[in-house]
């Protein structure tokens, strides 16, 4: 039953990555936690694995449609090499709930403002489409 | 090659750290943190955003599998379980992104970041 909720978790986790952008580690993780009982770090690194054909199939989805700036993702993919092994230190170091709340916080600032510019941004597209009298896509 | 004393390079590089250390610290990929930061550091749009963030992910990933995988934290079966129906996932979801508006995303994803804040703060 839990293969069923698992396999069912990884298909919701690739949704999200396609539609965000992202690796799908926040349902991998607590799904392997919750589901098959994982450890904490064993699930992550499980689910790093897991994220690695999803991202790579989605990138080159969207590198078809142009969309991806390779230089770019290249850039911050090395450089966070660096951020990766410090992060690993300090993380032995500090209480994880701790580096979590910290996280956390700074992600709903980060959040609040791009919720503002993105809905500016399409206050004024929805304006401009009605005074154009163009209400199609 | 990129001139590090472009300013855009710098950016994108600590776009990088930040990324690397919500990776190490957390074992996750660090998409929720490039994505936002590409937006509101560099203006990019969000649909870039997402895409170019998706490929720094996959080679993000690929260290944090050295890492737990030094440590014997990595299960290739159960990653195999969950990662094939998230193949067939992602494919869906970026159709579903193409669909929708830049700004009707981004709106979307803060949702979303908001979500996962509210999940990381709990623990």
């Amino acid at each position: 039953m839990n293969v069923l909720w698992i396999i069912l978790a990884g298909g919701a986790a690739g949704v999200l990555s396609g539609l965000f952008g992202v690796g799908g580690g926040a349902i991998f993780v607590p799904a392997l936690v919750l589901l098959f009982g994982f450890e904490q770090t064993t699930a992550e690194g499980t689910s790093l694995l897991a994220m690695i054909p999803v991202a790579g199939l989605g990138a080159w989805v969207q590198h078809k449609s142009g969309l991806v700036q390779v230089r770019s993702a290249a850039t911050v993919g090395l450089v966070a090499g660096l951020g990766v092994v410090v992060g690993a230190v300090v993380a032995n170091h500090l209480p994880e709930i701790t580096l979590r709340r910290i996280f956390a916080v700074f992600l709903v600032i980060m959040a609040g403002q791009l919720l503002l510019r993105s809905n500016k941004t399409r206050v004024e597209r929805l304006n401009a489409e009605s005074a154009s009298g163009d209400g199609t896509v | 090659m990129p001139r590090v004393n472009d300013p855009g390079t710098l950016r994108l590089a600590l776009v990088g750290i930040c990324a690397g250390l919500l990776s190490g610290l957390l074992g996750v990929g660090g998409g929720v943190i490039i994505v936002p930061l590409l937006v509101l550091w560099l203006g990019w749009n969000q649909r870039s955003a997402q895409a170019t963030s998706l490929a720094a992910v996959f080679i993000i990933a690929s260290y944090g599998v050295v890492a737990f995988g030094l440590h014997g934290e990595v299960r290739p079966v159960t990653a195999a379980l969950i990662g094939l129906p998230a193949l067939a996932g992602v494919v869906f979801g970026t159709r579903l992104a193409a669909k929708l508006h830049s700004d009707t995303l981004g709106i979307l994803f803060g949702l979303f970041q908001v979500t996962v804040a509210i999940v990381m703060f709990a623990g």
